[in-house]
């Protein structure tokens, strides 16, 4: 640039400030559109904190519906489905033990004190008598849909909050640039010359700036109710909770086509497809739920599972590992973990991840107690089930056909780790649970049978129903190690999965010298009968399970 | 009309405007905080209406356990004299006298345990009546009636967001006082003012009105 450029320049410069220091009344004019402005935004921000109230209200109004609703339903079908069908039942043991003492009046008696319950309940008319699903039904007709239809308006109403709070919010700060483009402007009309020059550039800039911004925020749209696809939403839950599966898929469909961003509809229908063993579509549908806002970590649960069940175990190695660095005590995510890293054939990785979720299910254990609470049920089951997805990776191995998961080639090192690490998560939650301190006991020649009516054991694999009330299971050990008044306790599984009604915890101090036998009595009464199919039963010697659950059957 | 009386006039009308404004801006929030307290008082309303729903809730399942209890004692004492009724022997008949007493026992007891004018000639109990009577002995005189709560937080926020409009008014107002800066005829400027006076007035009237709930 040369001198002569400069000197334009300046000069044009000069004559700007010129034009700018005899533009006052500009000035004020211009202060006067930009309080408009202020206004106008401050009118918007005014709509928006309405909307805000408005649907935080509504927030909380569902939060509280639903509470209320549920309890309240909830209290009600828990008096119909537990305590009236509780004596239903007793009804129909003493019909049948009339009936088998031939008694034929008293059996028909108690269909008259039947027919009085019946007036008590509506669980004991129809359409719940005689339904395999009248409890789902039950509660779907008191409760359940309103409770989940106020959930739904819940979820739905809580990001219409935070939306209109977020736009409300920014109008704030848009009055205060507003705010300081006015003191700009004023400071501008007793100014002169270039720090006139500078405050009004400024002033502009910031102006502009507030503009383009104010602009965004109105036209950012803003999340909308439907009540069309809730309502769809809210049936096909419906339908699913009484297994209606078809009909519960076709609502989820409507509820999404309505509203291709409900989440939770995708999260809910990927449970259909995989109940229907559809996975591709529960992958899908899970993904789905994710990108539109799902955010439990339960999708990482099924997403694992699910690629496990597809064979895909490299998939839901990078799908598990993922939900672990979310939570890392995740107790199903460890044991998914585990079972991914046994079906790769790398035991020793398994069993350093065994050793974790073993040491976090104590650090937990010790956590709650230390709290002065105790784990819940579900604490308990989530370890029996994590135990049985590592087993059944071993399954897939061995009899592939006995699986949920595809044939599998292992390493007989791996099949050996897999049986101490199914041993050692079942002996932890026992001991745990039980609040054992560990003993030492070995058993050797452990064998399952019956004891007959001279108290001699006889070794069984097959036991008719009819008999197992008089000619008890038992288990025949030499044992080792033994401390006195050791706890004993039998699980009893049925087609892999634990009935915990049939569990026999006791004292054992019959401590004999060689072989022994502990009969295992199964408290079911005279009338029921176990069904017949393939069980195992398990024993635990002071909270260390003794070899592996030895398999037995009923027959009718 | 000179310019000193045009400029004194408009500096009336901006006074005006601004007072207006001030005083709209005032009473928005007064009613913006009526509108809080009309929603705390909304929420207190439904967490007291849902906390009697589920106590009663509870109250009616403790009755109709009892009630199950009495209708199963007294449904057996009949059979055990139906059974006493049916039987010719007289040591039968005493066995089963002795046994319906002893049925009719719990029955006793559970009479007591839940309120018998529900108890319908049909047998069923009436739980929604029995819902209500407990909902009503727990509620009291409280206030429960919270869409008449929600419905006034509603008009407070329609009045809000029509007296924010009323603000918009003002500012425009100013703006045209603020155009005498570029008229110079003291005439023209005297009428803007006279129309800023007025219309602030307007305002003001209008936002009377608007708070006092006439559309």
């Amino acid at each position: 640039m040369d001198s002569r450029d400069r000197s334009r320049g300046a000069l044009i410069m000069q004559k700007i400030i010129e034009r700018l220091n005899g533009s006052n009344a500009a000035i004020g004019i211009t202060i006067a559109i930009i309080t408009i402005y202020a206004a106008v935004i401050g009118m918007l921000q005014m709509q928006a904190s309405n909307l805000n109230t408005q649907y935080r209200a509504d927030t909380q109004r569902y939060a509280i519906a639903a509470m209320q609703i549920r309890s309240v339903g909830e209290t009600q079908a828990t008096f119909d489905t537990g305590y009236i069908q509780r004596m239903n039942e007793l009804l129909d043991q003493q019909e049948a033990l009339a009936v088998s003492q031939e008694d034929g009046s008293v059996a028909g008696k108690i269909d008259a004190l039947r027919d009085a319950l019946a007036m008590v309940s509506p669980m004991l008319q129809p359409p719940y008598v005689d339904n395999d699903n009248a409890d789902a039904q039950y509660e779907v007709d008191t409760y359940l849909k309103d409770a989940i239809r106020a959930e739904q308006y819940l979820a739905a109403s809580a990001p219409l909050d935070a939306a209109w709070d977020s736009k409300a919010n920014t109008y704030v700060v848009h009055l205060t640039l507003l705010a300081v483009v006015l003191a700009l402007l004023g400071l501008g009309v007793v100014m002169v010359d270039v720090p006139r020059l500078m405050v009004l550039t400024m002033a502009v800039g910031l102006t502009l700036v507030t503009l383009a911004w104010s602009v965004q925020t109105y036209v950012t749209p803003v999340p909308t109710i439907n009540d069309a696809a809730i309502t769809a939403y809210t049936e096909a839950y419906a339908q699913a909770y009484v297994g209606n599966n078809d009909e519960a898929l076709t609502k989820y469909d409507e509820a999404i086509r309505l509203n291709p961003d409900y989440a939770n509809a995708y999260y809910e229908r990927a449970w259909i497809f995989y109940a229907q063993s559809k996975y591709p579509e529960t992958l899908q549908d899970l993904a789905s739920a994710r990108r539109t806002g799902f955010d439990e970590t339960s999708i990482d649960n099924l997403e694992g599972y699910v690629m496990m069940l597809q064979g895909n175990y490299a998939e839901a190695q990078i799908a598990t590992n993922a939900w672990l660095k979310r939570e890392p005590d995740n107790l199903v995510a460890l044991g998914q973990h585990a079972a991914i890293q046994y079906a790769l054939d790398t035991p020793e990785a398994a069993d350093a991840t065994v050793a974790t979720l073993v040491a976090t299910v104590q650090r937990l254990v010790q956590q709650i107690r230390t709290d002065g609470n105790e784990p819940d049920e579900d604490f308990w089951y989530t370890l029996a089930d994590v135990a049985d997805i590592i087993a059944d990776v071993q399954v897939a191995a061995l009899n592939a056909e006995a699986s949920d998961f595809p044939p599998l080639t292992l390493t007989d090192a791996t099949v050996t780790a897999i049986d101490a690490a199914v041993a050692q998560i079942r002996s932890t939650a026992i001991t745990l649970e039980y609040n054992v301190q560990p003993g030492a006991v070995t058993t050797n020649n452990l064998s399952l049978g019956v004891v007959g009516d001279d108290d001699t054991f006889v070794a069984q694999d097959a036991i008719a129903s009819a008999d197992i009330a008089v000619t008890p299971l038992a288990f025949s050990f030499e044992a080792a190690n033994t401390m006195p008044d050791a706890q004993v306790i039998v699980r009893i599984y049925m087609d892999g999965v634990e009935d915990t009604t049939l569990r026999y915890v006791t004292t054992w101090d019959d401590r004999g010298d060689g072989m022994v036998v502990l009969p295992i009595p199964i408290d079911i009464g005279p009338l029921y009968e176990l069904q017949a199919g393939s069980y195992a039963a398990e024993l635990y010697i002071d909270g260390v399970v003794q070899g592996n659950a030895i398999p037995f059957s009923i027959t009718e | 009309m000179s310019d000193t009386i045009a400029k004194i006039w408009v500096a009336v009308a901006l006074m005006c405007a601004a007072a207006g404004g001030a005083y709209t801006a005032w009473r928005m929030s007064v009613i913006d905080d009526a509108m809080g307290d009309a929603i705390n008082d909304g929420i207190h309303a439904m967490i007291t209406d849902a906390s009697a729903r589920i106590r009663a809730a509870n109250d009616v399942s403790d009755h109709l356990r009892a009630y199950t209890d009495y209708v199963i004692a007294t449904n057996t004492r009949d059979i055990s004299l139906l059974q006493a009724d049916e039987s010719s022997d007289p040591e039968v008949q005493a066995m089963y006298i002795e046994q319906s007493e002893a049925d009719a026992l719990p029955a006793n007891v559970a009479k007591t345990e839940f309120p018998q004018r529900f108890v319908k000639r049909t047998g069923e109990f009436n739980r929604t009546a029995d819902a209500r009577a407990v909902y009503a002995s727990i509620v009291g005189k409280r206030n429960v009636n919270v869409t008449a709560v929600y419905a006034e937080s509603q008009q407070s926020r329609d009045k809000t967001s029509l007296l924010v409009v009323l603000l918009v008014g003002y500012a425009l107002v100013i703006l045209l006082v603020s155009l005498t800066e570029l008229i110079e005829i003291p005439k023209a400027n005297f009428v803007l003012a006279l129309i800023g006076i007025i219309v602030s007035g307007a305002l003001v009237a209008w936002t009377v009105v608007i708070e006092a709930g006439v559309r």
